[in-house]
């Protein structure tokens, strides 16, 4: 009878390892975001889906186009690119042409990921890198928003969904503001309780504070991402909202309207906290997330822009090499003096 | 349970507590010499000097014979337990960091390593790790960060013993 060799394998040791994985990691956002994304297709109808989809559809294209062989397996494998594809779908107005959507989705993934050098490497969060690349190139589209419907209406498409690239698309003969934009050009506000349950304009996935705040909740239970982020951006556009607020309630919003419209949430929750493009410090941490929350309400205030968290993530990204920098901790047993 | 508040409270008063060995056996998850100073007096031991120039010795108690660190014990895992997980690439998490008790950054350190920065990984400390191995035990993404820099130092030692 032949014995079978004992299989010895020589490793060095540590040979455990805890059960957080990255990709269970990536997988728990993209769960959290299932019901942001109903919430859209119940506010927006098909539209939501198709969207998203779109967008989803683009990444993982250009992902495959980008990806030697036997490595688009693998990239796909730590759920990254559809997850990239997901969040900039939900930050897209509701009745964007589809092919813009893709185009998004295909820059996200093409100018936001893999021209850095893949996952881990890239200096800004590739979804809102795909989404600037929109707001730039189709200021229209990309500023014009449909009225929420609330369920009624589910078939029913917008005609510009399907114009085709570069030609005029109709022109929705129903369009609205989004609760910012009212704010910052005819000074009205919308009721908090709206805000909460999302039965407003905006882009498909940030209009409910709610959904936004039940997904964060669940991925901190989950030890997905790091709260300071989040916490201190909300503590820091809240106090300077508070302040402006006292200054002049007249003009200027009251702090709870400032936290929960536009992609405040949505991008305290779901996009400052990307760990690649956050510095890696709890101290960096806070430094990078009141730096978004100055810069979400000096844009939101003084800026031309109803909203500015887009661009205030996108800078603190450019700046988080720096934060890193500077926040490096101490070597134990250094800085102490001799005995 | 945790013997190490009495212990502190008993330095501090003066009074040395006996090395009962039930007493101070759960120091020994404290592990290494110089966390154990720091648990026990707050003191941290400079960088490139030793325990002794603190005036302080660390034995381990209860066994009189020194010990040889890698024959304490013979561990029994699964080849489920100890396989290794597929690496993913850093994606700058900084679980690493966090679980570094020498404060050094493991995550800057390991990519360092796989480019074979050796000189830059010296200026960022690398000979102060201890290699207790908790950043490769907390990486999410299965990098051998550890492996990786015990390769380095022995490769930094390596050099150095060569110019020498």
């Amino acid at each position: 009878m032949k014995q079978s060799d004992p299989q010895l394998l020589v490793q060095s040791a540590p040979l455990l390892q805890q059960g957080m994985t990255t990709p269970r990691a990536m997988r728990d956002v993209i769960y959290a975001l299932i019901p942001v994304t109903l919430v859209a297709v119940w506010y927006f109808g098909l539209s939501a889906l198709l969207v998203v989809g779109a967008a989803i559809a683009g990444a993982v294209l250009t992902e495959w186009v980008f990806s030697p062989q036997q490595e688009f397996q693998k990239s796909l494998s730590d759920h990254t690119t559809v997850l990239t594809g997901l969040l900039l779908g939900l930050i897209l107005p509701p009745g964007i042409p589809l092919w813009m959507a893709f185009l998004g989705g295909s820059i996200s993934i093409g100018l936001g990921k893999t021209i850095w050098g893949g996952l881990g490497q890239n200096l800004f969060n590739p979804a809102l890198v795909g989404r600037a690349f929109l707001g730039a190139a189709f200021p229209t589209a990309m500023t014009t928003w449909t009225p929420p419907r609330a369920g009624a209406d589910f078939f029913n498409l917008q005609a510009s969904h399907l114009s085709l690239p570069f030609m005029r698309g109709e022109v929705d003969a129903v369009t609205s503001a989004t609760p910012l934009g009212l704010m910052k050009f005819e000074q009205q506000s919308t009721p908090i309780a709206e805000l909460i349950i999302g039965n407003t304009g905006g882009s498909l996935g940030e209009t409910s504070a709610a959904i936004i705040i039940i997904a964060g909740v669940f991925l901190l239970l989950r030890r997905d991402l790091d709260w300071r982020i989040p916490a201190s951006i909300l503590i820091t556009v809240f106090a300077l909202s508070s302040i402006l607020f006292a200054v002049d309630s007249s003009r200027y919003a009251d702090p709870l309207f400032a936290v929960c419209s536009g992609s405040l949430l949505f991008g305290a929750i779901f996009m400052a906290t990307d760990p690649v493009t956050s510095p890696m410090s709890p101290k960096g941490a806070w430094i990078f997330g009141i730096g978004i929350g100055v810069l979400v309400v000096l844009i939101r205030t003084f800026g031309g822009f109803p909203e500015g968290v887009m661009y205030a993530i996108l800078l603190m990204n450019a700046a988080t090499p720096l934060i890193d920098r500077y926040t490096q901790p101490r070597v134990f047993g250094s800085g102490v003096g001799s005995p | 349970m945790n013997p190490l508040p009495k212990i502190r409270q008993g330095f501090q008063h003066g009074v040395h507590p006996h090395p009962y060995k039930d007493q101070t056996s759960g120091l020994h998850t404290q592990g290494e010499s110089k966390m154990l100073i720091k648990a026990l007096f707050g003191k941290e031991v400079p960088v490139g000097q030793r325990s002794r120039d603190l005036e302080m010795t660390m034995n381990n108690v209860g066994k009189i014979v020194a010990i040889l660190k890698s024959s304490s014990g013979i561990l029994a895992f699964t080849a489920h337990e100890t396989a290794r997980p597929t690496e993913y690439p850093c994606v700058r998490c900084g679980r690493c960091a966090e679980a570094c008790p020498y404060f050094l950054n493991p995550s800057l350190l390991s990519r360092l390593a796989k480019a074979r920065l050796y000189d830059e990984m010296k200026s960022h400390s690398i000979m102060e790790c201890v290699e207790c191995g908790s950043c490769t035990y907390s990486c999410p993404s299965g990098i051998p960060i550890v492996q990786l820099i015990r390769a380095a130092k022995d490769n930094i030692r390596h050099k150095k013993r060569k110019s020498s």
